[in-house]
């Protein structure tokens, strides 16, 4: 069993284990998050005390909550890199933090743009606001202490260490808001109690988590796909990957996992226009109780990232494997070089 | 697992441990003066604890719920005085400015402002706090009995 683990430590197995989960993270992504949101946005019912702008939530909570979650696997992808030296746990942990910056990037964002309309400010120093921010800035501070070292490998140990010692931060925002008078309030969902939302609210907003979740996967997988390649530039497991990816032509995600895709968004759509459309018009639909703009900036806001971040990391991969292929040739050049120049040696030789 | 390993493993946790360590006992002894925040009771009679009492003219945050009846505005400009309280005596709270959305009668605020007699505060902000809890409007009649209207057409 832990022999069978280990494995993974191998760059190849890695890669080839991000290959094998790559899919379900892609169909988890494709079907929940677009679903949760136009559910929370148009078919949740309105709220008694804020109205229309509590939508905010279903873009606020997910973000939040799972930038908790991104840190605790990223910190503890560096722990295991650091006790265990599996040279993959690094390339998860460097391909969590930009990630994570922008899931957390995302909570503050739509927490402020919330919290003018209904607190009466965009910002204020309470225990959960932050926090949070300690928490952007321990992302931050991992991406740029990696990015600051010559070494490579001394800069994710770095910022391992990092990673790790900021784990402390979670459970204060956790429970920042037990434990201290803040302004923000407690949890609306957790796993150990009850919902203080009734499931007509509650289920959209947990598609939409499990949804940011598929988005976090996915987006992990191809950054890490990319740290790996970058790392193993010079191994010759990787030419033969690509190599061997490139002929055989299959599509990166096979047909029957669009099928599967398709088929859970319907199954998913079905039950959703069954709660039936909660506004009268396109007009109020816009307008969001006189309050779209905050509405409206949130959600935009938020997606422009998340959309940026994917294909960022897809344009990476593109870049990555054609410096690969070049270095590749280059130092097939040079040995080609050498050899001639080592026979023009040997034939000056010969004939003197 | 092997020596080194081991090594590692307690380095690390070591470290983990005693960073955890500091920043729980720094956020322990800071809990008490974390904020200085009030509540409407605690103005008067001081805070549970030591009798603490808030000096006049002191930077102060205050917590309570808006006495219903007590908000009077000025017709002609932005300012607004109202009432807050908790278990005990209330407070009267003094502010100009655009109130929050859900600045109701019956809300839990929270003002920051500075204390200008035993019993009145001049906020320069006044925040609205809201629990956990969401609900559609006919749930919330049916279970609280409240109807809400929404913050486009409120009076605050």
């Amino acid at each position: 069993m832990w022999k069978w683990i280990n494995s993974f430590a191998q760059p190849e197995k890695a890669y080839g284990a991000c290959n094998f989960f790559m899919p379900f993270f892609v169909v988890v992504l494709l079907v929940c998050l677009p679903l949760g949101t136009v559910w929370g946005l148009v078919f949740a019912p309105t709220d008694y005390q804020q109205f229309d702008v509590y939508r905010i939530i279903y873009i606020h909570v997910p973000s939040s909550s799972l930038s908790l979650t991104a840190y605790m696997a990223m910190a503890t992808a560096a722990f295991v890199g650091v006790v265990w030296q599996w040279r993959s746990a690094f390339t998860t942990m460097l391909a969590l933090a930009p990630i994570g910056a922008v899931v957390c990037f995302i909570s503050l964002f739509t927490g402020a743009v919330w919290g003018k309309p209904t607190w009466g400010t965009y910002w204020i120093w309470d225990a959960r606001l932050t926090s949070q921010l300690i928490l952007l800035f321990l992302y931050l501070g991992v991406i740029a202490l990696y990015v600051s070292f010559d070494d490579k490998q001394q800069g994710a140990k770095a910022s391992a260490i990092m990673a790790m010692v900021g784990i402390i931060n979670i459970p204060i925002i956790k429970y920042s808001v037990e434990w201290w008078n803040t302004l923000h309030q407690p949890a609306t969902i957790s796993k150990l109690a009850k919902p203080s939302m009734p499931a007509d609210m509650a289920i959209p907003l947990v598609i939409a988590m499990i949804g940011m979740a598929g988005y976090i996967g996915t987006v992990t997988l191809i950054r890490m796909k990319n740290e790996l390649i970058k790392r193993d530039a010079h191994r010759p497991w990787v030419l033969q990957v690509l190599d061997a990816e490139q002929a055989s032509g299959k599509p990166f995600i096979r047909p029957v996992w669009w099928a599967v895709a398709a088929v859970l968004f319907t199954i998913g759509a079905f039950f959703m226009v069954q709660q039936g459309v909660k506004f009268d018009s396109l007009a109020a639909f816009i307008d969001m109780g006189g309050r779209g703009f905050f509405v409206w900036l949130s959600f935009v806001v938020s997606f422009v990232a998340l959309f940026i971040l994917l294909v960022l990391s897809v344009l990476d991969r593109k870049t990555i494997i054609s410096e690969t292929r070049k270095q590749k040739t280059r130092v097939e050049r040079i040995m080609r070089a050498r050899a001639a120049k080592a026979a023009k040696k040997e034939a000056v030789a010969n004939s003197s | 697992m092997n020596q080194r390993r081991k090594q590692r493993l307690f380095a690390v946790s070591s470290i983990i441990i005693l960073v955890g360590a500091a920043i729980t006992i720094m956020l322990v002894s800071l809990s008490d003066n974390v904020d200085a925040f009030y509540t409407p009771s605690e103005i008067v009679e001081g805070k549970d604890r030591n009798g603490e009492k808030p000096t006049i003219g002191q930077r102060l945050r205050i917590g309570g719920m808006v006495v219903p009846g007590s908000v009077s505005r000025d017709i002609h400009s932005l300012a607004v005085s109202f009432d807050l309280v908790d278990i005990g005596p209330a407070v009267t709270v003094q502010f100009q400015g655009i109130l929050p959305d859900l600045f109701r009668e019956g809300q839990g605020i929270v003002a920051n402002g500075t204390l200008k007699n035993a019993t009145l505060i001049l906020a320069h902000e006044v925040l609205a706090k809201h629990d956990e809890e969401y609900m559609p409007p006919e749930l919330a009649e049916k279970m609280k009995g409240v109807t809400h209207i929404p913050p486009a057409q409120g009076t605050y």
